[in-house]
């Protein structure tokens, strides 16, 4: 007798059962009283002694194993029978899951794809002196570049006159690339994300605080089409599934040189346009400005205290809120700090 | 800032259309903010005013972009009438005035301002004034060099004479005796008063520059000029001024004094004083046009502003860049931007230092004219080419770079785990403003705050969730959120900035304190903190204390007032910690446990205690009590019942445990007789 595969034969007969009637019957064929395993131990004593000695045992096994299967498998079965009770069709319970803010989850993406580039992300502090945030990043005093940033000052009753002491809330992220540079040496590669602050009016598309990536690579080869292949990549992973086209024009900025504006056009962006569809030109509505960039003025290294003959590279300031805005289609930057928990759940 | 097209292309004559020349700007120069009709307005970068701040500039961009020839309007002329005792320029303050020149016209009457310079600056929002400041005014806008007009015979000579006692000109008697306009350009006497052109009485202060006669205030430099000696119908001399100013100074005072003058706007950007020819010289072509004669000049220029020398390298243009450039093609463009190749010709060229010493096959000297300030050094020459061959055209290229792992900082891998770790807990993430009313000695005060709501840095996360929560409870019933930001407090040597996690939540008049210290132990001890302490601190607060240190608190807040009937009465419980003070002693090593050998044994105890007896002190008896097979305490039902007399229930669920063996019956119940023993003894409890 094949023990073995007489077992088998059972198990698969059992898996195709459809309900636990049908188990049950199954379990009646050959495990009832005059079920086929109960037949077979009749059998047993037509055999000779030596063999009825070795299948014996094998047969008592098998029948108790195949009476745990088969009690498993009704319970299973009862199981079943309750799912197929319940009524499916009734709505979902809500189930108690957090939602992260759309801010930290395109934060996240972020540094996802710039760590896949190799770039390693630092922070900085967004109180921040008048050094840092203006004149070692080339930004001197009293001149009118410093209208581009808008900014607010801390109320300080004794101290010097000195920049370096004079406290102001950080008009972007790119004081870390100082405060980098004096503590690393090159060659590296690192992205900055962090809150900054402006002092303006608000409205759809401009708050007194928001978040900024700050991108920083420094070596002896590092170039401009070096900068345009990061930028490149970032946005294509950034905006997977969609054909991008870029765009660049000579822009200024007082800590690179040269200077550009990065401008790129999501065919799938149809409706509205978190710039109130002002666009590169000539009435085009579709591009849309996301970066500044350039390559690191001199100067900059100069108060970093590199030699700028030695070592030269690229920077590049992008607003996260703008991304998040563009990649989800917010029409208004006040919603991310509106606390607002019917928009918050939605991402 | 403004252009008129059609001024643009009387310069380039072979330009395109206004919408192509808006395209080919954006493309290589600067950004176009609107092109319509005859009307060019372009973002004007802060660098480059001195050169590009005019439609010569704008027209000389476009030709190079485009290899259409530029026609200068700039006729130079060689020795004008000067010394005739006509003007004298005196510069007290040569740091404020690098250049000032000026030169007498006689006019027989104003002219008219033909229609077509009518058009071109009303295109640029200038007002038309009248022939001669009209004039002053295109000349500005042509090739970028502010100009003033004064009446000759208001100027005072350098007697002071022509006026009388109260200052008042008298134009009758002073014309025949009025040899000479004595000018003075020098800082303004504190409290001193000018009234402008446009009728507004200024007070002035020691910074300012004023250009003055013997007498009085005759303009303000670089900004505005007075009514005491502005050009009229009847003024038949007339000085024109060309001058330059220190931009810093100018910026200061026209922001002090709100006077954003087209004047004031270029020279506070800084503008060249080889500019002052162009204006100058173009003004008085045109002055002659007009029937004017020029009688006499005067130029105070101590130190020429001279061309910069700069090498320009096609070698290091390639690596800076990522792409070739030929020289030729390199110099073709300079040519194209009035830049001259030239040989290093003085060992002062070649000790400079943007040139090397030991020149490369593919370098070469570029003559930057004075007028370009923007351009200092090599990169900012290979700028001029890469934007001109064109940006777009620049093809990607991989970086090669040693590979190095990628890191975060600790703080934002922690922020992330923490963020992980409150979602799961079905708290949901919100941003709050950095700003707060909160007050008090430690607060961080803005210099110049958006509102008064948001005068100062905020102190805690708190503020702002309970708002959240708040806020919230017009639409929700019950409201769980969480943030991680930056808090501020004033300190000794500055501002102290920290790293906070806030957690809160919120509905009608209902506590979550034991959800929340839930969260806040759950959180510690994921992160291996063990040796955590959290301890009442007056009424509805908690401190939590990590060895002896504060590092947050727990507290139930009302949210106060402002939502809708029905709707009123909503607590929120606020736990916030100061993760700066976690990240430091988070445990990070894990050791496996060997997990229970010995059946658990699990007994619930139900006592009455008097209501005010706090269940922290019931923990620790109970605590107390117990030998050390007694393995978790909890706390598995509460509650108040008037049946009771007002005394509070709870019960606790006591599960014991030994590693060693299995616990008997006797043992457990000798150990729940003594916990129930110190119960009563402590607080008079009924067992029930």
């Amino acid at each position: 007798m094949e023990i073995e595969k007489i077992k088998k034969e059972i198990v698969l007969e059992m898996d195709n059962a459809a309900d636990s009637a049908a188990v049950e019957k199954l379990r009646i064929k050959y495990l009832g009283r005059n079920g086929e395993i109960n037949s077979l131990f009749k059998k047993l004593k037509d055999l000779p002694v030596a063999e009825r000695r070795k299948i014996g045992p094998k047969l008592q096994s098998l029948k108790s194993e195949l009476g745990a299967l088969f009690s498993n498998r009704l319970e299973v079965s009862k199981k079943t029978s309750v799912a197929a009770s319940v009524d499916l069709t009734a709505p979902a319970k809500k189930v108690s899951k957090g939602h992260l803010h759309p801010l930290t989850l395109v934060d996240a993406e972020i540094r996802r794809i710039f760590l896949g580039l190799n770039f390693s992300v630092v922070e900085g502090p967004e109180v921040e002196s008048e050094y840092y945030n203006f004149d070692a990043l080339n930004v001197p005093a009293n001149h009118p570049a410093r209208e581009m940033w808008d900014t607010f000052w801390l109320k300080q009753e004794a101290r010097d006159k000195r920049p370096e002491t004079k406290l102001l809330l950080r008009t972007h992220t790119s004081p870390v690339q100082i405060r980098y540079m004096e503590k690393n040496n090159p060659p590296f590669q690192i992205i900055v994300p962090g809150k900054v602050f402006r002092y303006e009016a608000t409205d759809a598309s401009h708050e007194v605080n928001f978040y900024q990536l700050e991108g920083l690579m420094v070596g002896k080869n590092v170039s401009l089409a070096n900068f345009k292949f990061v930028v490149e990549e970032f946005f294509k992973k950034f905006f997977r599934g969609q054909k991008i086209e870029f765009r660049y024009r000579p822009g200024y900025f007082p800590f690179t040189e040269p200077s550009v504006e990065v401008i790129i056009k999501l065919p799938a962006h149809g409706g509205a346009l978190p710039d109130g569809g002002r666009g590169a030109s000539g009435g085009e509505n579709r591009w849309l400005e996301v970066m500044g960039a350039g390559m690191v003025h001199p100067k900059v290294f100069e108060y970093a205290g590199y030699n700028p003959r030695d070592w030269q590279g690229f920077a590049f300031g992008v607003g996260i809120d703008r991304l998040a805005m563009i990649k989800y289609k917010i029409p208004d930057i006040r919603m991310f700090y509106s606390g607002d928990l019917r928009f918050i759940k939605q991402f | 800032m403004k252009f008129s097209y059609s001024l643009i292309k009387k310069l380039s004559p072979r330009l395109p259309n206004i919408s192509k020349a808006a395209e080919t700007l954006n493309l290589y120069s600067f950004e176009v903010e609107d092109a319509a009709g005859d009307l060019l307005d372009i973002a004007l970068p802060a660098n480059r005013y001195s050169d590009a701040a005019s439609h010569l500039g704008i027209a000389r961009e476009l030709s190079a972009a485009l290899g259409k020839p530029l026609k200068n309007p700039v006729k130079l002329i060689v020795n004008p009438p000067s010394d005739q005792g006509l003007i004298e320029v005196e510069v007290e303050n040569k740091a404020a005035c690098p250049r000032y020149a000026a030169r007498v016209f006689e006019i027989k009457k104003m002219p008219a301002t033909p229609l077509w310079m009518k058009n071109v600056l009303k295109t640029c929002g200038v007002k038309s004034i009248n022939g001669v400041v009209d004039l002053m005014n295109y000349v500005m806008l042509e090739v970028g060099q502010p100009l003033h007009a004064f009446d000759f015979d208001k100027i005072a000579d350098k007697r002071g004479r022509h006026a009388d006692k109260r200052g008042k000109f008298q134009r009758n008697s002073a014309l025949s005796q009025h040899k000479s306009a004595s000018i003075i350009v020098r800082k303004a006497k504190k409290g001193e008063r000018i009234e402008t052109l446009d009728g507004q009485r200024l007070e002035l202060d020691a910074n300012d520059i004023v250009i003055a006669d013997a007498s009085r205030a005759i303009a303000i430099a670089g900004a505005k000029g007075g009514a005491n000696s502005g050009v009229d119908g009847k003024t038949r001399r007339i000085v024109v001024e060309a001058a330059n100013f220190d931009p810093v100074r100018i910026f200061k005072t026209s922001r002090r004094l709100k006077l954003a003058t087209d004047a004031s706007i270029r020279f506070s950007h800084g503008l060249s004083p080889a500019l002052v020819d162009f204006g100058m010289d173009r003004v008085t072509e045109l002055l002659k046009k007009s029937g004017a004669k020029l009688v006499d000049s005067v130029d105070v220029y101590p130190r020429r502003a001279g061309d910069e020398i700069i090498e320009f390298d096609a070698e290091k243009y390639e690596n800076f860049i990522g792409a070739a450039v030929s020289p030729a093609k390199a110099k073709k463009i300079f040519a194209r931007l009035s830049f001259a190749v030239v040989k290093a010709r003085t060992n002062a060229d070649k000790k400079s230092a943007s040139i090397s010493r030991n020149q490369h096959k593919s370098a070469f000297l570029v003559r930057v004219p004075a007028w370009r300030t923007d351009i200092e050094n090599p990169e900012d020459l290979m700028e001029e080419i890469a934007r001109f061959v064109g940006y777009n055209k620049l093809k990607p290229q991989a970086p090669a770079i040693s590979l190095k792992p990628a890191e975060e900082e600790d703080i934002v891998v922690f922020k992330d785990r923490m963020r992980k770790f409150l979602s799961g807990a079905g708290l949901n993430e919100v941003y709050n403003h950095s700003f707060s009313a909160e007050g008090g000695s430690a607060a961080v005060e803005l210099e110049n705050p958006i509102s008064s709501e948001f005068k100062n840095l905020r102190q805690s996360l708190a503020g702002g969730l309970i708002k959240n929560v708040k806020d919230n409870g017009r639409f929700f019933d019950e409201v769980r959120i969480f943030e991680i930001g930056k808090v501020f407090k004033k300190t000794k040597s500055g501002v102290g900035e920290k790293l906070n996690l806030g957690v809160a939540i919120g509905a009608r008049k209902k506590s979550f304190i034991r959800e929340v210290k839930g969260i806040v132990d759950d959180l510690l001890k994921g992160l291996g903190v063990a040796d955590f302490y959290m301890a009442e601190s007056g009424a509805g607060n908690l401190q939590i204390e990590i060895d002896k240190k504060i590092i947050g608190n727990i507290k139930i807040v009302d949210v106060g007032k402002g939502l809708p009937a029905g709707r009123q009465g909503w607590v929120a419980t606020v736990g916030e910690m100061n993760l700066d003070a976690i990240l430091p002693i988070v445990e990070e090593e894990r050791a496996f446990k060997p997990l229970p050998k010995y059946p658990a044994v699990m007994r619930d105890v139900s006592i009455l205690l008097p209501a005010d007896v706090r269940i922290g002190r019931v923990l620790e008896v109970i605590d107390g009590a117990s030998s050390e097979i007694a393995e978790n305490v909890d706390l598995v039902d509460e509650y108040v019942d008037k049946k009771f007399d007002g005394k509070q229930s709870l019960t606790f669920r006591i599960i014991f445990q030994s590693e060693e063996r299995t616990l008997t019956d006797a043992e457990v119940n000798r150990d729940l007789s003594k916990i129930i023993a110190a119960l009563k003894k402590s607080f008079k409890a009924e067992i029930r």
